[in-house]
């Protein structure tokens, strides 16, 4: 049995803020519905998004077997615009809980868990989902993104400590930060090494670091169009692609535990945006989704 | 060579630094329990108190998959001194890390990490600011203490 993961930051509804036309929401429905049927996901999380995007998504979409999951809570003065599309034949939600981290006056949003269950499974799925703030209002290696990174890190940490051995953790999301950033990789110890990550199983795998430059090799007279990042931005010194969309993995799904990483499918879904793609100003589409599978082993409709 | 001395200071440091943040949490709930005694005559009291993990908590499904279950769990509750323990009621689940802060709470699905004194200010606010939570010290509020109660039968006699 596999599981088909996915995040997208939509951008149609940035701080449960709706903005996008018509035409725009109907092109993110038939990106709902690619990802649902085409590239088969089970899981979708979606951000910039209200609970009224979720709705209407799931229905325009006409996904029968799916439910969805708002997690658009509202916290104080703080919004969450996360949420998720669920294949009910493979998982249900168990329980769900909104980590908000509070420093003086300012709060910030860590993250959304969702528990999630497979039908036979032995253990649930941890899933904590995240959309950080961006640059502008917090500044890159700025003490505000050490601390969201520490905090996830402690909430990881709080589920493994229910568990004897390594539990199964997904984290995924906008992080704004890329994987070689001090909050994610110093912070949350997601590594790029699977066998340092096999060794220490306290460290989280990130297969986004192999996500970081073009995804097409230059060959000599033959330019190929490629992407080198999940997101663009209109500015930049050195780039304007960020890899700021990722999936991350506890060390239990490198070999040691039910469920089992399938990297073949972590991708960059490269969805032909209209109006000229994420490169363009003429649409609000700036993320492409990323995507990941996992495995689990059954013989004879049994666990093995 | 390790230098043990100075860890050793740094030890007692740390020591002095988690006491003041312990000191600081005690006088914010001190501070809420002036404010609040003062409001409701008296009716109202919020404490840290321990509380079995009760069987339909998440908690105890969780730990259905888990090894080592906890039984007990730390809570911010409200009780009416009036009425005595009987009368008490978890508003929130509550932890606090050894150094002081951060103190967690965690009710209606929310986990909010408190850093300092502001944000422990903020977070308690946003609580009784809930309507479950005020529907909830209303009814402490509401719960008399058991001789009244029982005395009540006797006021009716004419």
């Amino acid at each position: 049995m596999q599981i088909s993961l996915a995040w997208w930051n939509t951008s149609l509804s940035p701080l449960g803020k709706p903005r996008a036309t018509e035409q725009e929401k109907a092109f993110a429905v038939q990106v709902v519905r690619f990802l649902t049927e085409a590239l088969g996901v089970d899981c979708l999380a979606l951000g910039e998004v209200t609970a009224a995007d979720l709705g209407d998504l799931l229905q325009e979409s006409g996904l029968r077997d799916y439910a969805y999951h708002d997690g658009t809570l509202r916290f104080g003065r703080l919004q969450f615009d996360t949420g998720l599309i669920y294949r009910l034949t493979k998982l249900r939600v168990l329980h769900s809980l909104s980590i908000v981290t509070k420093r003086g006056n300012h709060s910030l949003k860590v993250a959304n868990r969702v528990d999630l269950l497979a039908p036979d499974s032995r253990s649930p799925l941890h899933l904590f989902v995240s959309h950080w703030p961006s640059r502008l209002w917090c500044e890159e290696n700025g003490a505000n993104r050490h601390l969201l990174g520490i905090r996830l890190r402690d909430a990881v940490e709080e589920v493994s400590g229910l568990y004897e051995r390594q539990p199964s953790t997904i984290l995924m999301g906008d992080y704004n930060d890329e994987p070689f950033d001090s909050s994610l990789s110093g912070q949350l110890l997601a590594a790029r090494d699977r066998k340092l990550v096999r060794k220490n199983p306290q460290l989280l795998y990130n297969p986004f670091w192999r996500h970081l430059g073009e995804q097409e090799p230059h060959i000599p007279g033959k330019p190929r169009e490629s992407v080198c990042g999940t997101c663009h931005s209109r500015s930049g010194l050195t780039t304007r692609w960020h890899t700021f969309d990722q999936i991350m993995f506890s060390s239990a799904f490198l070999g040691s535990n039910e469920w089992e990483l399938d990297e073949r499918g972590t991708q960059i879904v490269r969805i032909p945006f209209p109006n000229g793609g994420v490169s363009s100003s003429r649409n609000i589409f700036d993320h492409y989704p990323v995507a990941s599978v996992i495995y689990r082993e059954t013989q004879h409709g049994k666990l093995c | 060579m390790a230098n043990y001395v100075e860890a050793f200071q740094d030890g007692l440091r740390a020591v002095e630094a988690a006491n003041r943040a312990k000191h600081e949490v005690k006088e914010v709930f001190d501070e809420l329990n002036k404010q609040l005694n003062m409001e409701t005559n008296g009716k109202l009291r919020v404490v840290l108190r321990q509380f079995e993990v009760s069987e339909l908590s998440w908690r105890r499904y969780e730990n259905i998959f888990a090894p080592k279950p906890k039984q007990y769990y730390w809570a911010i509750a409200a009780f009416n001194p009036d009425a005595g323990e009987a009368s008490m009621k978890e508003l929130a689940q509550w932890s606090q890390d050894r150094a002081g802060y951060p103190c967690k709470i965690t009710w209606a699905g929310t986990e909010s990490i408190c850093e300092d004194r502001i944000a422990l200010e903020e977070a308690l606010a946003e609580l009784l600011r809930d309507p479950l939570v005020a529907e909830t010290l209303v009814k402490v509020m509401k719960r008399e203490c058991p001789e009244k109660a029982e005395e009540k039968p006797e006021d009716n006699k004419e």
